[in-house]
């Protein structure tokens, strides 16, 4: 549950604001699938904080889950940290264009 | 253009570093171009961009390093994530070079003790990154790591 005030989490980009979750994608990509505890040994949260934090990665789709009797088993899924592009993209014209609007403001204020 | 998860873009402006640098450091003057602020340029300051209405709320930002009229790096908080843009102008034949860096991958980069800038983790984010947007290397093990429509929200 986010946090009140907490940046409401609908994208890739949500997923990666968080510190803890960076950490969880960085185990995750080490190829193959990770148990829970795997990834909770090292990062300093709470072993439920982490679940948490999975179970939003999942509503996202960056990890997916397998379950093998009482164990759950996690994977990135790749693809979907691909939107990060778009993202970038939206960045890559704000500085487009503000550097434009910048060249104007010299230039009509040397 | 984008390199990997940073964005980089350079201009030459007919103008000298000491301009164009006043450009990037001066609210009035950034509030032209950029967007309402209330910068100041001194290693440490906290300052806001407003970017609303295209954002619910304006970014928090830091400055971290000022070096006039050559380098200035901050830290812009967008959607909860930090991200660094760093200036960097050069004198170019009574012109002025201007190199935009904005790493918009949200980074938990920070000063190390020594005065230097390093990641946390030993797996960098990027490669990870870069992976995921590379199909050919989607199988490769990780361990081999003031007023813009961009960020209007799709909501």
């Amino acid at each position: 549950m986010p946090a009140a005030g907490a940046p409401l989490v609908d994208d890739v980009f949500g997923v990666l604001a968080h510190p803890v979750r960076r950490q969880l994608l960085e185990r995750l990509a080490a190829a193959g699938e990770h148990r829970v505890t795997d990834l909770a040994g090292p990062v300093t949260v709470s072993r439920s904080a982490v679940s948490q934090h999975l179970r939003l990665m999942r509503s996202i789709g960056v990890v997916s889950e397998r379950r093998a009797g009482r164990e759950r088993y996690y994977r990135l899924e790749r693809e979907r940290l691909g939107e990060v592009e778009s993202w970038l993209m939206r960045i890559d014209r704000f500085w487009e264009r503000g550097l434009r609007r910048l060249g104007e403001h010299l230039d009509t204020h040397p | 253009m984008i390199d990997g998860t940073r964005v980089v873009h350079e201009v030459r402006y007919p103008h000298p570093p000491e301009r164009v640098w006043r450009a990037l450091t001066d609210p009035a003057e950034l509030s032209a171009w950029l967007m309402p602020n209330d910068f100041t340029a001194e290693e440490g300051a906290r300052f806001r961009l407003d970017a609303r209405p295209s954002h619910l709320e304006p970014f928090d930002c830091e400055v971290l390093e000022v070096d006039p009229p050559h380098r200035l790096r901050t830290r812009w908080v967008v959607r909860g994530a930090p991200t660094i843009v760093t200036f960097e102008l050069r004198a170019d034949d009574g012109g002025t070079v201007l190199r935009v860096e904005h790493d918009g991958l949200p980074t938990d980069e920070q000063p190390n003790f020594d005065g230097g800038w390093g990641t946390k983790f030993a797996i960098d984010l990027r490669d990870v990154l870069d992976g995921a947007r590379d199909p050919a290397a989607a199988t490769r093990d990780a361990t081999g790591l003031t007023h813009h429509p961009a960020y209007v929200s799709s909501r």
